[in-house]
């Protein structure tokens, strides 16, 4: 057995970190495919961007589709969101292999320096997907209206276990037949108490809750820090 | 055509210093490091090089163990040499530069390597921190080679985990970009076994070698469509 020498430069971060004390808070943004996650990031940094230092990573089934749509939506400078590969699975980076999503996480936010909350967004993926505990510190699902008012009452992980369930597009309800109460109180029923927004991101001020929730979260870090 | 276990050398059991359960850890692909995203260039091959299905897949990886793989599993197994002789990996790191010249390839194993180094770290909790003295971190096959040394992992070992990450990283990549039949690429997989074992048959003469003197033989076209990938819009793999 032999011990390999180190020279120099400070090491790589081996452990999860603690939050607010070695690193940033790590946000997870979840949910199927065409849910408004992409959405949900770009608002959440318009609203956060200028009391708060964000990172972002997207996990995009093609590689940068969602980064370059955050980048051209101009919600933070281009040097701030990174993409990572997936290899054909979205689910696998967020939950069973997280090492390309904590070193792009690392590498970011190393870089950057100053930053106080990395978001990492998922591809769009199925139910059962949800982030590791070694990657995130607290995670957000996205459901869709439109996408059928029984996916709350179907579960799984991703539905029951976040630690912010938003529906979205609510304002589509009417026009696919989705019963948004019913989808609320469905989610209530699997939550176990966990809080659960049904919104509609594209109206004035969607993002307001979620962001509320946000800031709430990095008030507790830095109240546990200091 | 699947192999005939029956003409299979019967192989007397080896001495290792390392425990089965360790080296079987090394070897699974489900080891969380990131090679789940990481097609080794098959996804350029599929769309460049015209790999389609189970044969010319097999020629390809044939063709790619005898390059880039020789020279992955010869760096695995020098890292361990070198380290067990007390020598300064940073010499490595040059010579593996030397050989990969693309600054694709290069971003690519590095961040394999940073990725490895950070989980073994975790796992294992040995001493390094994957350091080479270079800021972006260890190439992957010197990152692999360091856990082995530490690990007590033989030089003919890792360089048979590094070829057989190789073998398998391609060939489930082509089953996920192409929907090839897995036990087809499976089998694909068995045969290239003997490449794999014959290969690695020299790792002991690279741990005790001059670094200058490693395998040298990288495709220069491998690494300039490595670099035409890494600019790819729509990419699902790493490289």
């Amino acid at each position: 057995m032999h011990d390999v020498h180190t020279t120099g430069r400070a090491p790589l971060t081996h452990a999860a970190g603690s939050p607010g004390v070695n690193r940033p808070l790590r946000l997870g943004v979840g949910g199927p495919v065409g849910s408004g996650k992409t959405t949900l990031v770009g608002e959440l940094c318009r609203s956060l961007r200028d009391t708060v230092s964000i990172a972002v990573i997207t996990n995009d089934i093609f590689t940068s589709e969602d980064a370059d749509a955050l980048r051209e939506a101009e919600v933070l400078s281009l040097d701030r969101i990174v993409a990572v590969e997936t290899g054909c699975c979205p689910h696998t980076a967020i939950r069973d292999d997280i090492a390309s999503n904590l070193d792009a996480a690392e590498q970011l936010e190393q870089r950057i320096g100053d930053v106080d909350l990395t978001v990492i967004e998922s591809g769009g993926d199925n139910l059962t997907a949800v982030f590791s505990q070694g990657l995130v510190d607290a995670q957000i699902f996205v459901l869709d209206t439109a996408g059928g008012d029984d996916v709350p009452r179907k579960g799984g992980p991703g539905v029951a276990s976040a630690d912010l369930l938003v529906i979205n597009k609510v304002d589509l309800a009417p026009y696919v037949g989705s019963d948004v109460a019913q989808m609320v109180a469905d989610a209530d029923a699997r939550r176990q108490g966990r809080p659960t927004m049904a919104i509609s991101l594209r109206g004035a001020d969607g993002i307001e809750p979620v962001a509320e929730w946000v800031r709430n979260r990095l008030m507790e870090l830095s109240a546990l820090s200091t | 055509m699947a192999v005939d276990a029956s003409a299979l050398p019967l192989h007397k059991p080896r001495p290792s210093s390392v425990g089965l359960a360790t080296l079987l850890m090394l070897a699974d692909g489900r080891l969380p490091v990131g090679a789940h995203a990481n097609s080794g260039g098959v996804e350029w091959a599929c769309q460049i090089d015209d790999v389609a299905d189970p044969e010319v897949l097999e020629s390809w990886m044939r063709a790619r163990l005898a390059t880039i793989g020789t020279i992955d599993a010869a760096f695995a197994a020098a890292t361990v040499g070198q380290i067990e002789a007390d020598h300064d990996l940073s010499i490595l790191d040059s010579e593996l530069s030397a050989r990969m010249v693309g600054e694709r390839s290069r971003l690519v194993s590095r961040q394999l390597g940073r990725q490895f180094a950070r989980a073994a770290h975790r796992i294992w909790s040995h001493p390094t921190n994957g350091d080479v003295g270079t800021p972006d971190g260890p190439y992957a096959p010197i990152a692999l080679g360091m856990t082995a040394a530490v690990l007590g992992v033989t030089p003919t070992e890792v360089a048979g985990v590094a070829l057989h990450h190789n073998v398998a990283s391609g060939g489930t990549a082509a089953v996920r970009l192409l929907g090839l039949d897995p036990l087809a690429v499976a089998a694909m997989q068995a045969r290239l076994g003997e490449a794999v074992d014959t290969i690695a048959q020299d790792a002991d003469v690279w741990a005790a070698s001059d670094p200058a003197d490693l395998p040298s033989r990288n495709s220069p076209l491998a690494e300039v469509l490595a670099e035409e990938h890494g600019t790819w819009s729509s990419r699902l793999f790493l490289a």
